[in-house]
């Protein structure tokens, strides 16, 4: 009885609109049955779209993975006081949930064609970013404003693995002769490796269903999935409400496959190395 | 020179000395333990032993190699954790193989050393297994093998057998005791439990507060404590106050007189302190029984083969006797007077040990 509440909450807005989107991306705008809007999805714009999707998703999701566990193991090493620790997972906590508008206008304003960072690098250094190819509203832009968020959401994930490690492992390897590297790839690496590939796949998930800050930063410049099925949705240039389910529904695979195979992963964590 | 040689070893954690002067020589197939409550920088000797802390202060030397300021994985030594910490990622043979394994020792040596370490632990058919299938008991012995495949020079046991039930714990210790006399290892063994502690060793160290109380084999720190600690820690003893009368040995307790079975050497005279085992005292004479002291019963706890006597004695001072087989058919009773029958051996006169300093 207890989890009636939420049953129903889940039901209401996760279970109902999941199953809409799923009849919807099989229906033409009468409501016939159609496989045209699955075939949309190939057309070069939405296959596009899935692939920029992939590249900003997957680079932010494995840059923020692997600068996150660099933080996380850091964090958890010998000498860190507790307040810089704690402080650093608060903000973690803080940061990993700021995106949208407000994150955008950050970064616009701190390394935008006129942003204060890039002023003072060329002002000061006299390093012009721009003149050397960046732009905010490109692949390396949105990917860095996204490691914003999936940098500290990759700490918060990994840090409970992280501090699963035991000292006690590093001194029986030392014991038995090994070096701090042998050690590190035969013992740390498969041990941290489910969980580090979990939360690799959820950065993923995360970066791939990310719109606000996107379409904050780059309008519509950017072609990604979730831009496109805005504009389908909305339809102020672009209106097929039900090319735009078949997106969503490609999108919600892709996002359950990341899911469902992170929470194998770290099931698996959870059993081996209990 | 002995196999492992500890001298003068010191160590402090900021303002917290853990060890404060330790020193000890065991031979080459030596089982030492090192016996203490928690905090007595038993282990942190263990671990400076190990190499895992650095000493302030002193050497270590392992087999006329000074090990000092080596790295542990230099050292050549096999530990076992109180946590087994098994390689959880390993099956119990790539446990057992680690050692070998970095060392680059060929497959098929180390394929014949993970059998005969499975078979010399008892668990030749759990080679496929991970430490999660495993029980407390069955990963400690893995522990052991993989610290012994390696033919480490000694072997560092700390509290192994603490995590695991008082059944299993018994039975492991004697197959821990028959695996280290096999092998002929040096072994030095950290426990709190006392009962492990005489079980198993050939010499048992005490230590209280960082300080060595007494070396000495399980019989004489048992029956001739040196310090009041080590009275008390190792077994129950009452521990009396009492004045030497002269170097004869002749001794009294609030005006009884008492003696030791042999005279005394550079002592002038002067208060002391006296150790008596419970178990020591009668209440009814018997041979050799010389030393008396009267006592009033206080009360009686009857628990099967012993009977635990609390009696007050003069100057309102508590005592125990333990009362065995026959003597616990007829109990004394509560408040009735009593005299306390023991031999001169049974006193032990204890070091008033001033540490300041």
């Amino acid at each position: 009885m207890g989890i009636g509440p939420f049953a129903v909450f889940a039901l209401l807005f996760l279970v109902l609109p999941t199953a809409g989107l799923f009849i919807g991306a099989f229906q033409d705008a009468e409501g016939n049955f159609t496989l045209a809007n699955i075939a949309g999805l190939m057309t070069p714009i939405v296959a596009n779209a899935f692939r920029q999707s992939i590249i900003v998703s997957g680079a932010s999701a494995i840059l923020g993975a692997v600068i996150g566990l660099a933080i996380a193991m850091a964090l958890a090493g010998p000498g860190i006081p507790r307040f810089i620790r704690d402080g650093l997972l608060t903000l973690s906590g803080v940061a990993s949930n700021f995106a949208g508008v407000p994150l955008a206008f950050a970064f616009l304003a701190t390394i935008g064609r006129l942003g204060l960072v890039t002023i003072l690098l060329r002002d000061l250094l006299g390093i012009d970013i721009y003149a050397a190819g960046f732009t905010i509203l490109g692949t390396t832009g949105l990917t860095l404003t996204y490691l914003y968020f999936q940098l500290p959401l990759m700490v918060l994930l990994i840090m409970p693995a992280v501090d699963g490690l035991k000292k006690e492992w590093g001194e029986a390897s030392a014991m038995l002769g090994a070096t701090p590297w042998q050690h590190a790839w035969r013992i740390t690496a498969p041990i941290l490796f489910p969980s580090f590939a979990g939360a690799a796949l959820l950065l993923f998930a995360n970066g791939f269903g990310a719109v606000a800050t996107a379409f904050a930063l780059t309008g519509s410049f950017i072609n990604l999935v979730t831009i496109l099925l805005f504009a389908e949705i909305r339809g102020e240039v672009l209106h097929d409400p039900n090319l735009g389910y078949a997106l969503a529904f490609g999108m919600v695979a892709i996002t359950a496959v990341c899911n469902i195979v992170y929470l194998r992963l770290r099931a698996f964590s959870a059993r081996r190395f209990r | 020179m002995s196999f492992l040689s500890v001298r003068g070893v010191k160590k402090a954690f900021g303002p917290a000395v853990a060890v404060q002067d330790f020193s000890l020589d065991a031979e080459r197939g030596e089982f030492v333990s090192l016996l203490g409550p928690s905090g007595c920088g038993k282990t942190t000797v263990l671990r400076m032993i190990a190499g895992f802390e650095k000493p302030d202060a002193g050497s270590v030397v392992i087999d006329g190699e000074d090990v000092t300021h080596l790295p542990t994985r230099a050292r050549r030594i096999g530990m076992v954790f109180q946590s087994y910490a098994l390689f959880p990622n390993l099956t119990v043979e790539g446990n057992i193989a680690f050692g070998l394994k970095v060392a680059g020792v060929a497959k098929a040596e180390i394929a014949a050393r993970v059998k005969e370490m499975l078979e010399l632990i008892g668990l030749p058919k759990l080679g496929g297994r991970y430490p999660v299938e495993l029980s407390g008991g069955q990963q400690q012995r893995v522990a052991l093998a993989r610290a012994i495949a390696i033919r480490p020079r000694i072997l560092l046991l700390d509290e192994p057998l603490s995590a695991l039930d008082a059944k299993i714990r018994v039975s492991l210790r004697e197959e821990l005791r028959a695996i280290q006399r096999e092998l002929g290892i040096t072994a030095i063994f950290v426990t709190h439990d006392q009962e492990e502690a005489l079980a198993l060793s050939h010499r048992v160290v005490v230590m209280s507060a960082g300080w060595v109380e007494q070396i000495g084999t399980p019989p004489e720190v048992y029956h001739t404590p040196r310090t009041p600690f080590v009275a008390t820690f190792v077994g129950t003893a009452n521990v009396l106050p009492c004045r030497i009368e002269d170097v004869a040995g002749r001794l009294s307790f609030h005006g009884a007189p008492l003696a030791l079975d042999h005279a005394l050497t550079g002592v002038t005279g002067g208060e002391a302190m006296m150790a008596l085992r419970p178990e020591a005292i009668a209440l009814a004479p018997f041979e050799g029984a010389t030393n008396r002291l009267d006592a009033t019963v206080r009360d009686v706890t009857f628990l099967g083969p012993v009977a635990r006597v609390r009696v007050v004695l003069a100057g309102e001072i508590e005592a125990l006797v333990d009362l065995h087989g026959e003597a616990t058919r007829i109990l004394p009773e509560p408040g009735s007077a009593s005299v306390l029958y023991f031999r001169p051996e049974s006193l032990q006169l204890l070091d008033r040990r001033d540490r300041a300093g």
